[in-house]
């Protein structure tokens, strides 16, 4: 199966050494295993130094995992001596050598920036799977498990120090199994499912979740005694050895399919990827005259064929996203691309800039024969199978020739301070090589992280657009005695504040945590989080975009995203909260007159399902 | 039990199924758990508040301690990349999220984890 999923994860520039199964090693054309590094106390070095990922590890530490019974005479000596032979048998450079294992002061450590490590591909992969929606999450667990040939140092069966580490990699792959065999299901692969579900049930063989994907994708094939076997299979083993019944999801899922229920309701759907998109939010927007004006100015030179980069720069909830919000949503006809840098992509080069990039040339045919190396930036471009591994400065020129050929585009990067060095790279390299090529870029940064040693510093924007919190005159509007004393005209608390009608203080305490962070996706995704509170769960969609007054595909398509975020999740044909406590939570914090009317609204939908739209906007804004 | 130890006393949190913890990023330890919280690492209250967060993350704690430095910056951060050990040796697989939050001036993270492989054999240990 994981030959089915795109190219292999560790790149072979650099060593790659894979630490599941027996040690490897793989560099400069040769492939090293445990017997071929000098000895096994040479070998046992190298782990040790790699099961601590990068970190140093003083002499003392490695002395008594090597030796936890009896020191030699001279630790030291015997420990250069041991790495001294390590380096030799790792690589003929010695320089490089003494590059990949550090010597430090009374310690040592390898240079994990000059290896490839298979455990860093795996966790990279399964990390970046939760965010994914799941025909690419499928991908990237596949492409983990791949990577997956054993267990954790297998050649170190009885050393203490690799215990840890190998029952953590276990449970790791155990969670990778049952995501991908969730995923499949989604996507209707049941044979996959299936297969994945076996191979977790044999790695735990107590994972209730392991047992019910294997009866539901079973009963999907039509194999509905088979289904049934294995759960009466899977009770016994619970009663047997544990003492056990199964759990209630489990044994309603065994009625659903004594039943014959459709199964379609039973199995999950697949997430799709949420669209970027400008979305109206509960309260106006306000100000922001002279600030809107000069971006459209900016982007006014581009498209007259200039290239303009502007800064917007701001505190958190001063309204930088909204601002470029109103601005992509301002500009028919335009090529535009809007993306969010995420602090948790920042190791993932150029995400953002894709990202941006896939948005503004949607629909576009691109010539990938004339800029082959763009397919760094855009790995979905089908280079067939003459693809390669390309320099840098290939990429750079093939995004100049992409701007010239395509412009005039606009690209508007929020919270560029958590972008990857490439794509601020990449923005520094087009602000020199493609100046007279018809683009603007517009990126957003928090001015505090953006600080002079931040490669953002070095960016020269021709414009900087500060934004300060809102005047009373820009509040006046609302119409709302005291809103500006309140809030200190800080645009986030001003909407959080009209949406909820009460509550200035500051969140205190567990609840209020919980629920703050749900503010903080922002005013639609609030409003639909606490609108599901009020269901009973799992809820449909239907009904929710009733209660908010919205269409569903709208709806729905927030809900996806918001299961992309882990705080909903889907249910078969339905949604969620990931965790009830959020839901709990968030409707604590509704009040109970607002809750009364809500709950009214719920049971009138339920009397007469197409009498909501009318009346609702009143109540849940 | 610490002064923290009552801390998830009469919220929604102690009566929740799922488990639910609070700690002490400074000191790395547990301060609070509710009874799911205790349960699924088949651990008392009292052992479980007077076991280091290293002896149920052991092999973790680079990725630990960049986990918590994302909460204390972000407010909220999540992953499905770290393992629970739990007292009788069983590696988890976890979706953990925590957030941060203010109790009496101190800072301190709320963590909500979800046992990814429903392994009955855990909560059994702890009699749940």
């Amino acid at each position: 199966m994981a030959g089915d999923f795109g190219t292999p994860v560790l790149s072979e520039a650099r060593p790659v050494i894979r630490l599941f199964g027996p040690l490897q090693i793989e560099a400069d054309g040769r492939t090293l295993g445990p017997r071929d590094l000098g000895g096994t106390r040479p070998k046992q070095v190298l782990e040790l130094l790699l099961v601590e990922r990068g970190r140093r590890v003083p002499v003392d530490r490695l002395a008594e995992r090597l030796w936890p019974d009896e020191r030699p005479a001279s630790v030291a000596g015997s420990l250069q001596t041991f790495v001294s032979v390590l380096r030799r048998h790792l690589t003929d450079d010695r320089e490089r050598a003494r590059a990949l294992v550090v010597t430090e002061p009374e310690a040592y450590r390898v240079d994990t920036g000059l290896i490839e490590l298979d455990l860093d591909g795996f966790d990279e992969l399964l990390e970046r799977s939760a965010r994914e929606p799941t025909r690419v999450a499928r991908a990237s667990l596949e492409q983990a498990l791949a990577l997956v040939r054993g267990d954790v140092l297998e050649d170190e069966p009885y050393a203490t120090w690799a215990l840890d580490l190998r029952g953590s990699y276990q449970g790791r792959v155990l969670g990778v199994r049952l995501e991908a065999a969730e995923a499949a299901l989604a996507e209707r692969d049941l044979a996959a499912a299936l297969a994945h579900s076996d191979a977790a049930a044999s790695l735990d063989r107590f994972s209730e979740r392991a047992h019910r994907i294997a009866m539901l994708a079973l009963y999907a094939q039509g194999r509905q005694h088979e289904a049934l076997a294995r759960y009466r299979g899977f009770r016994a083993l619970l009663g047997e050895e544990l003492g056990l019944e199964p759990t209630v999801g489990t044994r309603s899922l065994e009625s659903s399919i004594l039943r014959q229920e459709d199964v379609e309701d039973l199995l999950p759907r697949p997430i799709v990827r949420a669209t970027v998109r400008a979305v109206e939010s509960p309260v106006q927007f306000l100000g922001r005259t002279a600030e809107l004006d000069a971006l459209r100015g900016a982007v006014g030179l581009a498209l007259d064929g200039r290239q303009t980069l502007t800064l917007v720069e701001a505190e958190s909830g001063l309204g930088k996203t909204r601002l470029l919000d109103e601005m992509a949503s301002s500009l028919d006809g335009a090529r535009v691309g809007l993306a969010s840098c995420s602090e948790l992509e920042r190791h993932l080069p150029y995400v953002p800039l894709a990202t941006a990039l896939r948005q503004a040339l949607a629909g576009m045919e691109l010539d990938v024969a004339r800029m082959p190396a763009l397919a760094e930036v855009l790995p979905e471009l089908d280079l067939g199978p003459d693809r390669r591994t390309f320099e840098e400065v290939e990429v750079l020129e093939a995004l100049v020739t992409l701007v010239a050929e395509t412009g005039p585009l606009v690209l508007l990067l929020d919270d560029l301070q958590w972008a990857d060095t490439r794509t601020v790279a990449a923005l520094g390299y087009l602000r020199r090589r493609a100046a007279a090529h018809p683009a603007a870029l517009v990126i957003t940064a928090r001015p505090l992280e953006a600080a002079s040693d931040h490669p953002l510093a070095r960016l020269e924007p021709d414009t900087v657009v500060r934004l300060e919190p809102l005047t009373e005159d820009d509040l006046a509007p609302l119409g709302v005695d005291g809103l500006h004393a309140a809030s200190g005209g800080n645009p986030r608390f001003v909407t959080e504040m009209i949406r909820c009608g009460r509550r200035a203080e500051p969140p205190k305490g567990l609840v209020e945590a919980l629920v703050a962070q749900c503010r903080a996706e922002g005013a639609w995704g609030c409003r639909v989080l606490t609108a599901a509170s009020v269901l009973d769960q799992p809820f449909e969609p239907e009904p929710l975009a009733a209660l908010l007054d919205v269409d569903a595909a709208d709806l729905i398509e927030e809900l996806e995203r918001l299961c992309e975020r882990r705080i909903l999740r889907i249910d078969g044909l339905r949604f969620r909260f990931r965790y009830d406590l959020v839901r709990r939570a968030l409707r604590t914090s509704v009040s109970p007159a607002r809750r009364r009317l809500l709950r009214a609204r719920i049971d009138r939908l339920v009397v007469d399902p197409h009498g909501g739209r009318e009346a609702m906007g009143s109540q849940t804004g | 039990m610490s002064s923290d130890g009552n801390l998830l006393t009469g919220t929604v949190f102690e009566r929740s199924d799922e488990p639910a913890y609070v700690m002490d990023p400074d000191e790395s330890r547990i301060v609070a758990a509710n009874d799911a919280g205790c349960a699924l690492f088949g651990y008392t209250r009292d052992e479980l508040l007077a076991t280091p967060i290293s002896a149920i993350h052991p092999a973790e704690s680079a990725e630990l301690e960049a986990l918590l430095g994302r909460v204390q910056r972000d407010g909220r951060a999540s992953t499905i990349a770290l393992t629970c050990r739990t007292k009788h040796g069983v590696f988890l697989p976890t979706e953990i999220t925590l957030h941060v939050l203010e109790l009496d001036g101190r800072t301190r993270v709320l963590g909500l984890v979800q046992d990814r492989s429903e392994h009955r054999h855990a909560r059994l240990q702890a009699g749940a």
